[in-house]
């Protein structure tokens, strides 16, 4: 405890002085008068003196919320709200408020290490700055000589996703795999969702801004557990329920505390998401429920499909030219090249789709030779498999609660929301597509009360800053990393891979299949890792760089779960060695030989972020008025594809997906008629009656710890005296048939790993499931840890890791084979 | 002069268990590792988050609870030297660490389990300096701490940092004797129960149902 | 070592016919037996200081190293210190009453062990007072019980009885001794026995009046606790009071009659079967509604503290049996059957103390940290589903050296002070 602070007991005698009047500018609640204290008694009303304030934000990818920090003394004593409120909206959760432990750990990464001993024996021998860089440049000069610049890979998570920060591969570091034309590793994570929709509507698709939900009549949530993941969307949706203008329904497996809240609860088997759409959309449309209009004027369900090629009938099709934009001397043609052709009812003949009067939702006809039907058909075609009792048998609902679900998600103003559970199986994109298509379907979405999707909004800086020499790095999916490192081959080239660099990131605790990675990562000669504590990855590094805490660095809240933008200042200095991202890449990229492109100062570099971006440059927004105003607001709007127009060719929404792409392409071998309608397919492992059920019968899920964000701060007492250890929760029924005790250890096992843990009864967690919070570093388990039992398997169009399609089996610990 | 009787009234339809009140009291008060002054509870099944019921009839909601500040306090009765003490100006139970001899009886008294913290050992603070305000009262070994109402922070016109810090706007406080508060109309308006209300020690914490 | 259960007949204290005459003979007895006692008694003296100095030594350890080093939490705040505080105020206050009901109402007493009687009530009280300061979290406040008193405290009101009763103790044994000499006129005497054996059973009740008085633990909040701490009082007490006289009459320290003996061993039956009636009140009383009660008596009869109520119910009947029946009361089953009583009261006291603490009010789940309970990670059902609370070695160190300070005391009044019955003789060593 700190000897110098000064502080005043206030004891019985330490009395209120009368002065009648209320102190300073803090808000009064309630009504009450109370009387100051006298200035020998240390109160105060503002900063005390010995105490500076400055905005600070969160940098993870959670709500990125703004609040002050306190500082006394060098040191950062509170995080605390805005007063008056933060304009975003946003209300700071536990881990903001404590997240100067992460600056202030005992155990945090100070100085340069370099590994002495084997990979993950943990010992370390200090180094410096210098010695640790020039190893660095020396290794990877030798890399890129022998094996091109590809052989050095960069990895990224969202540790810091602030502008200069080096999540969501951002900030220097970010520029500099550019310009060095790294591989960049993809880290395939949560990438489903967005994909699977952009099938739809172009892009991902997000909510409106968290204010207008009360403009919904109902809220429907699909595997989101949102007051513990995204807790922002909380307060609104209460008010909006307290005053009884919207509902709440929740599809979940589990009980959770979303659905505790919620007026209506569907649990479904896991992995089942799509199944229940499909379901839900086949009796919206057999009862005639569908928003016609909507169909028709924002979605591409007129076009007539060519059966022949699956492709949208065009204009070249009818032998017809498309008129040049501008040429008005062609009637009854699209504005855009080649235009998609309809069937209008009115004319009956076919017609560009825009030019349409009375276009046709619906009908299979032969038009000049080719047979054709609507993209409504051919939605239709898969919906009708999903009768109210298939669908019951695959997603274990009630044919009623389908029915009532189904009847709800065709009336009055509806915001479905997605959170990331149902996006990861084997066939989460088909979940997105699926969503997407039912918003299409009834035409809930582009109002302030309709929307569909996750949650996310983007300040976008300047594309210019990550590419200052025009070349980029070469993505690989990290899904691949096992085949690669294998065959040195990856897309059918060569690929040798010698060094890996980490930043904002813990692949081996929040990737799929720990134990498989590790495998991949020991065929990798060199590898860096920059981060603040000793994380997983961190144990497997060679070299480790002491980075700063995004506290001690000045940069800018790009990304939010609300349209601003915000600046986060600088609180406090890095302490001992440790270096912002930024300086990592400088230093860096002087010894790489182009330093050049990395001569500027931070400030420098966030004006050509902000101030130069889109956005900025229309809005006026830069930094000198960020500093000034701290937050400002781009999107006053807040409702996302206002009016039902979608960043597509067409401007429409996609219920039939033309061209399905992978989400990363490196020639692998695609059904070339899957994905063009959301289709149900079975999850990979995670199903009860498929062959890894026979000896994994559980489907093991995750869910957020309230204490940490991912894997990030993990070394904070105080959350530890809420969340102390791992664990992992079973339903009641299941624990007694396997005779184990509440409260007792554990082992989670199934091919790929295992995990000691305490296993908690809970009556919440449907019988078969088993769930346990994510984030826990390996040393922290009795024995192995949750990211072994997580699988990498690769769907060939979604790349993205399943980390809920995961069968596991339990046992007492102890027990053993 | 006429003092307040300050009170809470937490809803426990908004309130999701997210545990921020109670690190913010923590981190305000610079508790001492291993002491929570506001505990968030899980009124379900036998560990916290989970529900009670059979799967899937099932319920679960949260209750943070702290000291009630009550108007009729048992553990005021009984502190031999008085130093549990009803401030008279905003009816908060606080407590002088300077007089506390460690004799544990207002634990003993009061009904309400695990509110109050008595420090079996030196106070010690993980994290190598002071947290929170310079104004919030130091931790002394050997005696009873509990739930101040952020005393520190009303002596200066500030709401207790539990109530702004909820995420959930769920947690209210104010004047009970002022029937235009906020919370005196909530509680007349809304539904609410209270914990232990037979125990007859006149609760100031209204949970909104 | 004489035999002197048939022989000498002792007068009754109250028999002034004879004290004056032997008044002079008395005081050189007195003289001879004010310090009574050879090398068994000397060492136990000294074992008994050194016990008590191993405890202050383990006290001090306690209050540098934090009491965290006891097995006491915030679930359980109260533990082997507070069972033993209420178990010498007990056997004090029962030794006191035992030894001023027959002056106080001026019958025939117990063949005048009176001032034994009362010199363990003395030592019992100084025993009860250390197990409180030990107890304590700062007792170098201790003062600010006298400058701040909070006049309406259960535990205030205790302080001072029991200050009154260790100074009340003191001056009836002196009013004793000095009677014995013929300096304290029999009224006087009687009177101050009369306050004595009020200020005694005001003693316990106040002890029971802090938990008693406490609506918050079910367990504890009955009307019948101070009459029945006063009964439980009476039992060890009065049991207490056979041991150590049937001990210093084979030690040779005193005579005494089995007439006398006998009407203890009834006394001490009468008050078992009373004690165990109020227990079986408050058992049925708890139990019948067949609501929150039922836990209480769940947890005694078939719960954690299973083993204190057998031990109790079975020590005590068996405590009675023998009283009552003229075969069994040999001095070696009296012996037996009083430390049954004594053991069976002692956890009576556990069965309250840890009792109070086993049934939370509110067990909703939480977080649980090291300070809230030792067992704090195997949750509530781990730390309720045994014993709340059981002492640490130190705690039993700290004990044992209060108890020792008490033995110390009463071997010390042995040694030092004449508390023989007026008209034994010293028994050559």
């Amino acid at each position: 405890m700190s000897g110098s602070e000064k502080r005043s007991n206030l004891t019985r005698r330490g009395l209120l002085k009368a002065t009648g009047a209320t102190v300073g500018a803090a808000a009064l609640i309630g009504g009450g008068v109370l009387r100051a204290l006298g200035p020998d008694e240390g109160a105060f009303a503002e900063e005390p003196e010995d105490q500076t304030k400055c905005r600070v934000g969160c940098c993870w990818t959670c709500v990125y919320c703004q609040y002050e920090a306190h500082v006394r003394d060098g040191k950062i004593v509170k995080l605390s709200p805005i007063e008056g409120g933060s304009p975003r909206g946003s209300r700071m959760c536990l881990r903001g408020r404590s997240r100067m432990r992460a600056v202030y750990n005992p155990n945090r990464i100070l100085y340069p290490m370099k590994r002495a001993g084997e990979r993950g024996e943990g010992n370390w021998e200090r180094i410096s700055w210098d010695e640790a860089i020039s190893t660095i440049a020396s290794k990877w000069k030798s890399y890129r000589e022998e094996f091109g610049p590809r052989s050095i890979a960069y990895y990224w998570g969202s540790g810091n996703c602030a502008a200069l920060g080096s999540g969501n591969f951002g900030g220097l570091l970010g520029r500099l795999a550019n310009v060095l034309e790294m591989t960049m590793v993809d880290y395939c994570t949560d990438m489903a969702l967005g994909y699977g929709m952009a099938r739809v509507a172009g892009d991902g698709m997000f909510r409106n801004g968290a204010s207008l939900i009360g403009n919904a009549d109902k809220v429907v949530m699909w595997g989101c557990n949102f007051v513990d993941a995204w807790w922002q969307h909380w307060w609104p949706l209460a008010d909006a329920m307290e005053k009884g203008s919207t509902r709440l329904i929740v599809v979940d497996p589990n009980y959770s505390t979303t659905a505790s809240k919620a007026n209506m609860w569907v649990s479904n088997r896991p992995g089942s998401d799509p199944a229940l759409l499909l379901g839900i959309m086949n009796y919206i449309v057999e009862n005639d429920l569908h928003n016609k209009e909507f169909l028709l004027n924002h979605s591409n369900a007129s076009f007539l499909i060519r059966q022949d090629t699956k492709k949208i009938l065009r204009a070249s099709d009818l032998g017809i030219l498309s008129k040049e934009k501008g040429d008005s001397s062609v009637e009854n043609v699209s504005e855009i090249l080649d235009s998609p052709i309809v069937w209008d009812e009115q004319s009956q003949t076919t017609v560009a789709y825009d030019a349409a009067v009375s276009p046709a939702l619906s009908g299979e006809r032969l038009v000049h030779g080719i047979p054709v039907k609507t993209a409504f058909d051919m939605l239709c075609d898969e919906l009708g498999k999903y009768s109210l009792e298939r669908t019951s048998e695959l997603t274990e609902v009630s044919v009623d609660d389908i029915r009532k679900l189904a009847i709800e998600e065709s009336e009055g103003e509806i915001w479905n929301i997605a959170g990331y559970a149902s996006q990861a199986y084997d066939n989460g994109a088909e979940f997105g597509q699926a969503l997407a298509t039912l918003a299409i379907l009834t035409g809930t979405v582009g109002r302030a009360g309709s929307c569909v999707g996750g949650s996310w909004y983007s300040f976008n800086t300047n594309p210019a800053f990550m590419a200052p020499t025009g070349t980029f790095v070469n993505t690989v999916p990290v899904l691949s990393m096992t085949d690669i490192m294998d065959s040195g081959q990856y897309a059918g080239e060569d690929y040798p891979i010698k060094s890996l660099f980490v930043a904002a990131a813990n692949p081996m605790s929040s990737g799929g299949s720990s134990n498989e990675i590790l495998e991949w990562w020991n065929k990798i000669d060199f590898i860096v890792v920059s981060d603040l504590q000793y994380s997983d990855s961190v144990k497997y590094a060679d070299i480790v760089l002491p980075c700063a805490h995004a506290l001690e660095v000045e940069d800018v809240l790009k990304g939010s779960y609300y349209p601003y933008v915000g600046i986060t200042e600088k609180a406090v200095e890095s302490p001992a060695e440790a270096k912002s991202d930024s300086d990592i890449a400088r230093l860096i990229s002087v010894e790489m030989g182009v330093g050049e492109y990395f001569e500027k100062t931070d400030e420098e570099y966030l004006r050509e972020l902000v101030d130069e971006s889109e956005l900025g440059l229309e809005r006026g927004i830069t930094l000198d008025r960020l500093r000034v105003e701290k937050d400002i607001c781009y999107d006053e709007t807040d409702i996302k594809f206002y009016g039902g127009v979608f960043p597509t060719e067409t401007g429409r929404a996609n219920i039939y997906c033309e061209t399905v792409v992978p989400r990363i392409d490196w020639g692998q071998e695609l059904d070339p008629d899957f994905g063009h309608v959301p289709t149900f397919s079975l999850p990979n492992e995670a199903w009860p009656r498929g062959e890894v059920a026979k000896k994994y019968p559980f489907t093991l899920m995750s869910h957020r710890l309230r204490t940490r964000w991912h894997t990030g701060e993990f070394e904070n007492e105080w959350m530890r005296e809420i969340a102390p250890e791992p664990i992992v929760k079973i339903n009641p029924s299941d624990a007694i048939a396997r005779s184990i005790e509440d409260n007792s250890y554990v082992e989670l096992f199934n091919e790929r790993g295992h995990a000691v843990v305490r296993a908690i009864y809970a009556d919440d967690i449907r019988p078969g499931v088993l769930i346990y919070p994510k984030g826990w570093q390996q040393c922290e388990f009795k024995e192995g840890g949750f990211s072994e039992m997580t699988s990498a398997h690769c769907n060939p169009f979604t790349v993205n890791t399943s980390f809920m399609d995961v069968a596991a089996d339990i046992r007492p610990w102890g027990q053993g084979e | 002069m006429s003092g307040s009787r300050y009170g809470f009234a937490i809803d426990t339809i908004r309130c999701v268990g997210c545990h921020t009140c109670s690190i913010a009291c923590k981190i305000e008060n610079n508790l001492p590792d291993d002491v929570i002054w506001n505990r968030v509870l899980t009124n379900g099944g036998a560990s916290m988050d989970t529900a009670s019921g059979t799967f899937p009839n099932l319920s679960k909601e949260y209750v943070t609870v702290a000291c009630q500040h009550c108007e009729n306090p048992a553990c005021v009765k009984v502190c031999p030297v008085g130093a549990t003490f009803k401030d008279p100006d905003t009816g908060a139970v606080r407590q002088d660490y300077d007089k506390c001899i460690g004799c544990r009886m207002c634990i003993a008294a009061c009904p309400y389990t695990g509110v109050r913290s008595f420090n079996w050992d030196e106070p010690t603070h993980s994290i190598g300096f002071a947290v929170g305000d310079t104004d919030a009262p130091e931790h002394q070994k050997h005696t009873v701490e509990k739930c101040t109402m952020c005393w520190h922070r009303l002596a200066r016109g500030e709401e207790p940092t539990c109530v702004e810090a909820c995420l959930a706007k769920a947690r209210h406080w104010g004047d009970l004797d002022d029937p235009n508060s906020e919370i005196s109309k909530l509680i007349a308006s809304r539904e609410y129960k209270q914990l232990l209300p037979e125990e007859g020690t006149k609760p100031s914490v209204y949970y909104l149902v | 070592m004489s035999d002197f259960s048939t022989g000498a007949i002792v007068d009754d204290d109250l028999d002034l016919s004879a004290a004056k005459g032997r008044s002079k003979s008395h005081e050189a007895v007195a003289a001879k037996t004010a310090a009574w006692g050879g090398k068994g008694l000397n060492a136990a003296i000294g074992v008994s200081a050194v016990i008590m100095v191993a405890g202050i030594v383990l006290w001090g350890v306690q209050l540098s190293g934090g009491m965290v080093q006891t097995g006491m939490r915030n679930l359980s705040s109260w533990g082997l210190y507070i069972t033993s505080f209420m178990f010498f105020v007990g056997l004090s206050a029962g030794g006191l009453i035992i030894s001023s009901v027959p002056k106080a109402f001026g019958i025939a007493g117990f063949g005048g062990i009176s001032k034994v009687a009362v010199m363990s009530s003395i030592a019992c009280t100084v025993a009860a007072i250390g197990m409180v300061v030990v107890d304590l979290g700062q007792p170098a406040r201790l003062w600010e019980l006298f400058a701040y008193s909070n006049l309406g405290s259960p535990l205030m009101w205790d302080i001072v009885v029991l200050g009154t009763y260790l100074i009340l103790s003191c001056v009836y044994l002196w009013a004793q001794v000095r009677a014995d000499a013929g300096k304290v006129s029999h009224t006087a005497l009687r009177v101050i026995s009369i306050v004595a054996l009020v200020t005694a059973v005001l003693v316990h009740s106040v002890t029971a009046w802090i938990f008693g008085l406490q609506q918050g633990r079910e367990m504890w909040h009955t009307a019948l606790l101070a009459p029945w701490f006063v009964s439980s009082a009476l039992v060890c007490g009065t049991a207490l009071v056979m041991v150590v006289a049937i001990a210093l009459r084979r030690a040779g320290y005193l005579s005494l009659d089995q007439a006398y003996l006998v009407k203890l061993a009834k006394l001490l039956g009468a008050f078992v079967v009373v004690d165990l009636y109020f227990f079986g009140c408050d058992l049925l009383t708890e139990a019948f509604p067949g609501g929150s009660g039922a836990e209480v008596v769940a947890m005694l009869t078939a719960g954690p503290l299973v083993p204190y109520f057998w031990t109790e119910v079975v020590g005590c009947a068996l405590c009675a049996v023998i009283c009552f029946t003229p075969a069994l009361r040999t001095n070696a089953l009296l012996v037996a059957g009083s430390l049954l009583a004594i053991l069976g009261i002692f956890c009576k006291r556990v069965q309250l103390l840890v009792g109070g603490f086993q049934i939370a009010n509110l067990d909703y789940a939480g977080p649980l940290t090291p300070m809230q309970h030792t067992a704090w990670d195997s949750g509530l059902s781990g730390i309720y589903g045994g014993m709340v609370y059981w002492p640490t070695p130190l705690e039993l160190g700290v004990t044992l050296g209060v108890v020792a300070l008490g033995v110390l005391v009463f071997l010390l009044g042995i040694k030092l002070l004449p508390l023989r019955p007026k008209d034994d003789e010293a028994p050559s060593e």
